[in-house]
């Protein structure tokens, strides 16, 4: 079946975060969770006829939420493919939890979000968050009271099933959504969170040991991390706040975290005999 | 009370709610993520009225304290606590996470004359250092009451924070209030833009709670005792947050440093 170029345009455009939503209060199509857009609705039905969407939940507050099939989602990031601004060297990412109350009255705040958090790494930009961790346990060391501080870089979300193209996610990176995030330094306890702000929700990572986060950077910068950047890491992994971090008692406890991970991995092997 | 209570009615009201596995094997404490608990010793509690089930609608149903569970709780281990550790009231938010029905729990920031005390020093001394462009971190603490207690502890909407309200605790839940567990809040104050984001950094990962102007959290704060409205005043709160931004005493900016 071919799609006039009006639903090609809503496909590419419902690409950038594979969820479109349709209020069935207002009638109106939108996509994006971090750059919400009104989408032409001939062409959002265009698609649906043509079987390119499916629903993923309809929510209390009358939102449908869909994504685009397998097929149309590859076809709609292909149509967004541009050249790279300049490609980053590395991509931390994690999955976003979505966390908080939301816009009050927005009903795309309750939707189920599906998105990857990413920050895109470069000599700059890790300088920079290398630089802020830094700061960050010496002023802890000089005052207990400063447990931590929040820097803001730009990066992306990034649809869970983009991770799935063929393409080498360095290379599609720029195709999604832009979002400022927030890199949450917490120098008492050696931890990293990175998030941003979307629906009025906080859709942010688990926290990590600051340790890992940099080991896996460095890792996957391999021998494009320079020897400065290098040398910093490694002071930084050497402080004894990153090093032997101190555990917070309210952080969570390894039985539980096994016990769900256990559990869910017995429902989604029984959800998939 | 800073570790878990063994008693599993005791547990229940200090996590303030029990989360099941997939299975419903078994269930721990919802928001830390920690401590398992056996199916049974739950269900035991639902069926004794200690306990109540969330709406059946959730895909995993969460279990919290009854009223009759917080009294019985209080009964068997009645906290300890100086006065100046007890919560005189909660700046928080009813829009959080879970409620039962139409009764929804109230989550946010626990002001004791200790915990208020810190929160005024900390961003008064926040405002004098200069108004840096990074978010800086404050600890403090919060929790949150049940929702079988929360329809006795009216709250004062924040005309600046239409999210938040200032809920003092009355004397009759006052005693049931002590029985919840202090959990780790991280204001992040961004003291150039004159706002917070207040966070529960607990569990896995830190769960958002709000926006909080700065204004409107200093004015809740004098409102939740006289002793902080004279503190904050000593410390010239008020004057700190009327120097408008232009007038501040900026670090450079970190984008402009580099």
């Amino acid at each position: 079946m071919s799609l006039s170029g009006t639903a090609r345009a809503v496909r590419a455009v419902i690409s950038r975060s594979d969820r479109l939503y349709f209020d069935t209060r207002t009638l109106e199509y939108t996509a994006g969770i971090a750059e919400v857009e009104k989408v032409d609705p001939d062409g959002a039905l265009e698609l649906l006829d043509a079987g390119e969407l499916k629903v993923v939940s309809i929510n209390s507050e009358g939102v449908i939420v869909m994504e685009l099939t397998p097929e149309a989602f590859v076809l709609g990031v292909r149509a967004r493919r541009t050249k790279s601004p300049r490609r980053p060297d590395w991509v931390h990412t994690g999955m976003g939890i979505p966390s908080g109350a939301g816009n009050h009255g927005s009903a795309l705040s309750r939707a189920p979000l599906n998105t990857v958090v990413a920050l895109p790494i470069t000599s700059a930009l890790f300088s920079r968050v290398l630089k802020a961790m830094s700061d960050a346990l010496e002023a802890y060391e000089e005052d207990p009271r400063r447990v931590g501080v929040t820097i803001t870089q730009p990066g992306h979300l990034v649809p869970m099933r983009a991770l799935e193209l063929r393409e080498h996610p360095l290379d599609t990176l720029h195709l999604f959504e832009q979002a400022d995030l927030r890199v949450m330094i917490n120098a008492a306890n050696g931890q990293v969170v990175v998030g941003t702000y979307v629906h009025g929700l906080w859709l942010g990572t688990e926290a990590t040991p600051i340790s890992k986060f940099l080991s896996d950077i460095l890792k996957g910068l391999g021998n494009r991390a320079g020897k400065s950047v290098t040398k910093q890491v490694e002071k930084l992994r050497r402080a004894p706040l990153v090093k032997d971090r101190v555990v917070h008692q309210d952080e969570e406890s390894e039985e539980v975290m096994n016990a769900i991970k256990a559990a869910e991995k017995a429902h989604a092997d029984q959800e998939a005999a | 009370m800073t570790t878990q209570p063994q008693d599993p009615l005791v547990a229940l009201a200090w996590h303030g709610g029990l989360t099941p596995l997939r299975d419903y094997s078994a269930y721990y404490g919802r928001y830390a993520d920690q401590d398992l608990f056996p199916s049974a010793a739950v269900n035991a509690l639902i069926e004794q009225g200690y306990a109540e089930a969330q709406d059946s609608s959730e895909a995993l149903r969460s279990v919290f304290p009854t009223r009759a569970g917080l009294e019985e709780a209080l009964r068997r281990a009645p906290p300890e606590r100086e006065a100046t550790e007890k919560v005189l009231a909660v700046i928080g938010t009813r829009e959080w996470e879970v409620s039962l029905g139409e009764r929804p729990a109230l989550a946010g920031l626990f002001i004791t004359e200790a915990s208020g005390a810190q929160l005024i020093a900390e961003l008064a001394a926040l405002l004098k250092g200069g108004r840096r462009s990074h978010g800086v971190h404050v600890v403090t603490t919060g929790g949150l009451i049940p929702a079988a207690l929360t329809a006795e502890m009216p709250g004062t909407p924040c005309a600046d924070a239409p999210l938040f309200e200032l809920a003092p605790v009355p004397e009759t839940v006052a005693p049931l209030v002590e029985l919840t567990r202090r959990y780790r809040y991280v204001l992040e104050v961004w003291a150039r833009e004159g706002r917070a984001s207040l966070f529960q950094w607990v569990g896995p990962h830190p769960r958002f709670v709000g926006h909080l102007p700065l204004g409107a959290l200093v004015g809740m704060l004098k409102d939740a005792h006289a002793s902080l409205a004279t503190l904050a005043a000593e410390q010239g709160l008020d004057d700190e947050l009327a120097v408008p931004s232009e007038e501040m005493d900026d670090e450079p900016s970190e984008e402009a440093a580099s």
